[in-house]
């Protein structure tokens, strides 16, 4: 069922929080593209590890990652940024680039073989995530959340054209929601749900369990400890039972209008507490 | 507030920059024609040159004193401070750090180091040595010296992950310190003339440019722009942190490699060739970045057009305020950088 050529596969890994230490998590899935997957856990379960080593930032210290059936470490670097896109937690910017500039600077794959419209690119991406009115800003004078929106445009600039080999573009994010406000973490994952639905690989580590109900096909729950993940549907895998499990807070379901399951969450129940 | 000569976000443009630059180390270059001990009109600059492309042979005073001695000299401080200008731009950009300095990765300090060697101690070694480099002893010792402890530094920041920046930041300004303490040993065992010696190579000079200087270091100085500009972009990319750049296709490792040899090349062959010009690679780079933005393409060529004309302006004035004799250079490349970046510091001092 599972198409090697389509899928980011995790074989037998072992996380952990630096080169050396406890294992904070054991993953054994893979993940397709055309499907949005979220990343969910509490703090310092490792899902920020598991994202460095899912676009080989990071060498599992076991375990191996495989990229269109390739191993992630046999891909040129060049070929990879081709490939797949990724937005990191909070991105300094040394020195006085523009929003535009940065925004660019996700053509950098792509510079032996520029399109006919590499301009529009950049200026499609920015308007896709509202930034086209802080184009000449200077980065490091936006506020948390605008940079991250730059940040999320340079990731779409990054993979806008499909590849000529025809396979998927893969986008991987480190919370990419976090300083956002919420009109614009719905934009944002609506764009990601978008890009899914188009065959893109969408992986992105969050931490609001309803937005990830909302808008991800599938959920990886890093539940720390060493233990393994749970992979699965959203649905099926964000139940109360696990949310109290995983979390220690205790969820109820309610069934909104349009269809959706989102939680509303109450104390942490004593024994967690 | 787009105009002819600004970008939407106030910057200069491209043309305007370059061209700008151009414009003023020609006029960097005519000052520093005319100024010197032996005055040169503007008027009799015009057919001394005509005379020397046109191979006529005047034997004039001032045809001699412009080709054999004046014009070396330029065309050396135009290739010293264009190579400084570069090296500082290109350390900036992979220390991704505005306060960065060519000396940081100790080529300076380096060459400082065995220049004093061989000024104190060569008349003891050398006198051993089956060959003599005779009046190149000097500057190639520098150069190796810069080499060697170069790659000191680099090998000193070398980690599991590759060389890391800070460590390097760390260990240059150890090593640099180091190699001071060894300045300072050698100053207290040299005799009057060695230590008068070794101060005024510390302070630096063009008064020792010759035509084989410039042709070595020009060639060398060359060959580091024409390599650094393959830099600019990934220098570019490099600015979103060196893992993000990783993952744009950036190859990191090479692109820091690559810069740290250029700059080494590039100080180096100066730096042996006029002693340590201090402040253009750490000034430079900054008031391009703030005319023309941050953007690599443009701040290597900028930086190395300006590092060129301050180091021309800066020797004129050395040759002309206390006539008949010379300044320093490097006291007056301090004295000129410093008040203009103290001047920057103020005016932007909201922006840096």
């Amino acid at each position: 069922m599972t198409d090697a050529v389509n899928s980011l596969c995790c074989e037998h890994l072992q996380v952990t929080a630096h080169a050396q230490g406890d294992t904070l998590a054991q993953v054994h899935a893979s993940v397709q593209s055309g499907r949005f997957t979220a990343i969910l856990g509490p703090n310092g379960a490792g899902k920020s590890s598991l994202m460095s080593i899912l676009v080989g930032l990071r060498k599992p210290l076991a375990g191996r990652v495989v990229f269109k059936g390739r191993a992630l470490q046999q891909w040129p670097a060049a070929v990879l940024a081709q490939h797949m896109a990724f937005m990191a937690q909070d991105t300094q910017v040394a020195f006085s680039f523009t929003s535009q500039e940065v925004v660019e600077m996700g053509r950098y794959p792509h510079r032996h073989h520029p399109k006919a419209d590499e301009a529009h690119v950049v200026q499609c991406a920015m308007q896709a995530t509202g930034v086209m009115h802080l184009a000449d800003r200077e980065v490091a004078t936006l506020s948390g959340g605008e940079r991250a929106r730059v940040h999320l445009a340079r990731a779409l600039a990054q993979a806008w054209h499909p590849l000529p080999d025809g396979s998927a573009r893969w986008l991987l994010l480190d919370e990419p929601t976090a300083a956002l406000d919420l009109q614009h973490q719905h934009a944002c994952m609506q764009l990601l749900r978008q890009r899914a639905d188009q065959g893109f690989g969408v992986v992105a580590v969050l931490h609001d369990l309803n937005l990830a109900l909302r808008y991800a096909h599938d959920v990886v729950v890093v539940p720390g400890g060493g233990q393994a993940v749970i992979m699965g549907r959203c649905q099926d895998v964000l139940t109360p039972q696990c949310i109290e499990q995983v979390w220690g807070v205790r969820g109820e379901l309610l069934h909104m209008q349009d269809g959706v399951q989102q939680y509303v969450f109450g104390a942490a129940p004593a024994a967690a507490a | 507030m787009t105009s002819l000569w600004r970008l939407p976000s106030g910057r200069l443009h491209p043309q305007v920059v370059i061209g700008g630059g151009v414009v003023v180390t020609l006029l960097a270059l005519i000052l520093g024609s005319t100024q010197g001990a032996y005055a040169i009109a503007p008027s009799q600059l015009l057919s001394v040159l005509g005379n020397g492309l046109l191979g006529g042979s005047t034997s004039s005073t001032e045809h001699l004193v412009f080709m054999n001695i004046r014009l070396p000299r330029l065309l050396l401080g135009l290739v010293a401070g264009a190579g400084l200008g570069l090296a500082g731009a290109l350390m900036q950009g992979m220390f991704r750090n505005p306060l960065a300095d060519p000396g940081l990765i100790g080529v300076s300090g380096g060459a400082a180091l065995a220049a004093a060697c061989a000024i104190v101690l060569g008349p003891l070694w050398f006198a051993s040595l089956g060959f003599t480099l005779g009046s190149w002893t000097l500057a190639v010792s520098a150069f190796i010296g810069g080499g060697a402890v170069t790659l000191l530094i680099y090998g000193l920041a070398q980690s599991s992950g590759g060389t890391r920046v800070g460590l390097m930041l760390l260990a240059g300004i150890a090593v640099n310190a180091l190699a001071g303490a060894g300045l300072g040993f050698l100053s207290y065992i040299s005799n009057d003339e060695q230590l008068r010696n070794v101060q005024l190579w510390l302070m630096g000079s063009l008064g020792h440019a010759r035509w084989a200087t410039v042709w070595l270091v020009g060639c060398v100085v060359a060959l580091c722009t024409v390599a650094a500009m393959a830099l600019a972009r990934p220098l570019n990319a490099i600015a979103l942190g060196e893992a993000q750049a990783q993952l744009l296709g950036v190859p990191v490792e090479r692109t820091k490699r690559y810069a740290i040899v250029v700059t080494a090349l590039a100080v180096g062959s100066v730096t042996s060739a006029t002693g340590v010009i201090g402040f253009i690679g750490l000034v430079a780079p900054h008031w391009v970045r703030l005319v023309a933005g941050p953007d690599h393409r443009l701040v290597l060529p900028g930086s190395a057009l300006l590092g060129a004309s301050l180091v021309l302006v800066a020797d004129a004035v050395a040759r002309t305020v206390v006539q008949p004799a010379e300044m320093p250079l490097g006291v007056l490349t301090a004295f000129i950088g410093v008040p203009l970046f103290l001047l920057m510091l103020r005016q932007f001092r909201n922006k840096l």
